[in-house]
């Protein structure tokens, strides 16, 4: 095992996956010499491949995703970066019409093995076009499968199944934890999708999350504790497929749930996931299933403001004890 | 015209459900305002509820035996057609598992008896939500159902009132509800009739406040002596004869003019001491027991009471109790000397603070100034509420008591 932050365990995934199989090539914007992408991910991997299977791209997401589609479907494993997932909407068609799409509308005949990354999430002071949380958009997409990582040990595993899986992958990464440490074993290893992970066993109140609200809900657990509190902590780490299993034997243990996500309330994965446990486990429901969420605003650009936006720890401790 | 909703009404002070006895109406039937609809049973008697409103009985939305809190919806009237609101009255009877309908139900020879569950009562801080549903996780709702717990029993610790799981199992641990299962044949079931179900419902209330009892031993000669006088004239005019129990329901109300903390009521934190001194005398019938009220004892004589317990007491086995008759005592007296009972220690008639019991009396030999002498003694309990009286007021009262009934003729008659 060795410590490391959550960029260096991915990218040291990205560069294993490069090493076995010479399909796998990088394309995004400004992730090639010397530069290495606007958080870093593939700084080096350049140098050490070549700017053939790291690739530099126009400033055009449309192209970016298009160029990976296009890779992918004639034999390449490609890598697309977006440098900010809010600017996937540029590509939107390339994602959901075509990449999403293609196995189905071609009978089965070609698949997309493309792996999409991006990042979301605030917390940087860049405004509402580089801070906002879309991973719902593609879980609600059929066809896409969606990877949403928070700690540097499934972050190495996840992006190896992503680039083997032959189906398109929006890998979604969060800028706030790229600099979390974490052991990562040494060894090769990969994380199947759809099995979430308990990163807190706890008896009273399940929470379930992503990115960094876990690693708030985890803070949140150990002070909720000395008053007496048990917090179970689940970590879906892909939202498609989704572990509904672990989630569910977690509620049916404790009868209480809390979603907590950094997206804007209405139409967010926590409301698919309320809807699910109340399908499928309403009878061990001790309580209302709370969400955590942001408002239903743009991300506001002041700091103070996107402070109170994002949810923090105090939020989610008082909706544990509301419903304790 | 609007629909009008019939509501179970409050008849008494001391109701808080009726049982719903017999339908005099049936849906679709037109009715005038005034026409009796239903028989009910309420706190201790039965009454006949009206039609608020001229229409058609649109729907009756409880059955016989069914028991419906105070204000609760029992039917819907109006016009012929006209939509009715989607709602059902809260049943207390609803998660219990005891037979319905029939009284005394045949059972067959070979069947053996269901799980029966006995209740405690209904917890006044109940979560309810709007419309009378119990408030209650759907996780409690299932525990519930496992258990064979009725919720209606159960109090809510979770946010708003609400039960959560562990109400539901504290409240299986806790409450004394005997579950019968067992192989054993059963050659009938005789369902708790509506006076026996307040009778326990009450007396499992009382019993959950702290009881202390004080005893001593009156000795009682002096009253049989003035019983014996009384009745040469009250036997010739009134036809009756006065009994012991008169006697000591007149020594009872004088001694509670002096202490009227025996003659209140705790409402909250308030102890609500009462103006008049009404004396409840229990009495045994064969539907079981009922407490009549003597008003204004310590303003009676001796005879006045007896002529009034009497004629009470011979209405009451034959149900012709007015509920007025039925309540408002402030102290009971039960006695079960009659049944050549000793002594025996008494449960508090709620919402009272306290209660004498007496035993029978007896001839007994007891030192009367340093000599054996043979004196008709009795023995006699009061229970008090230790959370509003204290064992030394409790002995003063009884001391007083034995003090008046010692020396009868010292009453005012």
């Amino acid at each position: 095992m060795t410590e490391m932050v959550y960029r260096e365990a991915l990218k040291a995934g990205i560069r294993e996956e490069m090493l076995r199989d010479e399909r796998v090539f990088l394309l995004g914007e400004d992730i090639g010499l010397n530069w290495g992408g606007a958080f870093k991910v593939t700084k080096g991997l350049a140098e050490e491949f070549g700017a053939e299977r790291v690739r530099d791209t126009p400033i055009s997401e449309n192209t970016i995703a298009g160029a990976a589609v296009g890779a992918a479907i004639t034999g390449m494993v490609p890598v697309a970066e977006i440098m900010f997932g809010d600017l996937i909407t540029l590509a939107m068609d390339q994602v959901c019409n075509q990449a999403a799409k293609m196995h189905y509308m071609f009978g089965g005949q070609t698949s997309v093995p493309l792996v999409l990354r991006t990042v979301f999430g605030g917390g940087k002071n860049i405004a509402s076009h580089h801070s906002q949380s879309l991973e719902a958009w593609f879980m609600h997409t059929p066809g896409l499968k969606v990877a949403v990582p928070a700690f540097a040990s499934d972050v190495k595993g996840l992006i190896k199944t992503a680039i083997r899986d032959p189906n398109p992958v929006l890998f979604a990464e969060h800028k706030l934890v790229y600099d979390k440490k974490e052991e990562v074993p040494d060894d090769e290893y990969l994380i199947p999708f759809g099995e979430a992970k308990v990163r807190r066993e706890g008896a009273d109140v399940t929470i379930w999350g992503t990115f960094i609200m876990l690693h708030k809900a985890l803070e949140v657990a150990e002070e909720l504790q000395k008053e007496g509190i048990s917090v179970e902590v689940i970590d879906p780490r892909t939202l498609v497929p989704l572990d509904k299993k672990t989630l569910i034997d977690s509620v049916k243990k404790t009868g209480r749930l809390v979603l907590v996500t950094e997206e804007t309330k209405t139409g967010a994965t926590t409301a698919e996931i309320a809807a699910i446990v109340q399908e499928e486990a309403f009878d061990w429901l001790d309580a209302p299933i709370k969400r955590v969420n942001a408002p239903d605003t743009p991300v506001p650009f002041s700091p103070p403001l996107e402070n109170y936006f994002i949810p923090d720890n105090k939020r989610i401790a008082q909706a544990v004890r509301d419903i304790v | 015209m609007m629909v009008t909703t019939m509501i179970m009404q409050r008849m008494s002070v001391a109701m808080e459900y009726g049982v719903i006895l017999k339908w005099l109406k049936k849906e679709g039937d037109k009715v005038k305002k005034g026409d009796l609809i239903v028989e009910i049973f309420g706190e201790k008697n039965e009454f006949e509820l009206e039609a608020p409103d001229d229409g058609v009985i649109l729907k009756i939305l409880c059955d016989v035996n069914d028991e419906i809190p105070i204000s609760e919806p029992i039917a819907y009237i109006g016009k012929e057609g006209e939509k009715i609101p989607d709602a059902r009255p809260l049943k207390l009877n609803a998660a219990s598992a005891t037979t319905p309908a029939q009284t005394t139900a045949a059972v067959a020879p070979t069947q053996t008896s269901t799980a029966v569950t006995s209740q405690t009562v209904p917890p006044s801080t109940q979560a309810r939500l709007p419309d009378g549903k119990i408030k209650a996780s759907p996780r409690a709702k299932k525990k519930a159902k496992e258990l064979g717990v009725d919720l209606s029993f159960v109090v809510g610790s979770g946010p708003e009132g609400r039960i959560v799981e562990k109400d539901v199992t504290a409240a299986k641990d806790s409450t004394p509800q005997v579950t019968i299962s067992d192989e054993r044949k059963v050659r009938s079931v005789e369902t708790m009739t509506p006076l026996r179900r307040t009778i326990a419902r009450r007396m499992t209330q009382s019993a959950q406040n702290p009881h202390i009892t004080m005893i001593t031993e009156i000795d009682m000669t002096e009253a049989v002596a003035l019983r014996k006088e009384i009745n040469l004239k009250v036997e010739k005019v009134h036809g009756i004869r006065v009994s012991f129990n008169d006697i000591i329901v007149k020594a009872v109300a004088d001694t509670l003019e002096r202490f009227p903390k025996f003659n209140a009521t705790l409402a909250g934190n308030d102890l609500h001491i009462f103006d008049e001194v009404n004396i409840g005398v229990a009495m045994a019938t064969d539907d079981g027991l009922i407490v009549v009220t003597i008003r204004d004892a310590n303003k009676k004589s001796i005879t006045d009471i007896a002529v009034e317990t009497k004629e009470k007491g011979n209405r009451a086995k034959v149900n012709k109790l007015a509920p007025e008759e039925l309540t408002g005592s402030t102290f009971t007296v039960s006695n079960l000397g009659p049944f050549k009972v000793d002594l025996f220690i008494p449960v508090i008639n709620p919402p009272e603070t306290a209660i004498l019991a007496l035993g029978q009396i007896k001839k007994k030999p007891v030192v009367v100034d340093d000599a054996i002498a043979i004196r008709s003694m009795m023995m006699a309990s009061c229970a008090v509420d230790h959370r509003i009286l204290d064992g030394a007021p409790a002995g003063q009262f009884l001391s007083t008591l034995k003090e008046t009934l010692e020396n009868p003729f010292m009453m005012k008659m």
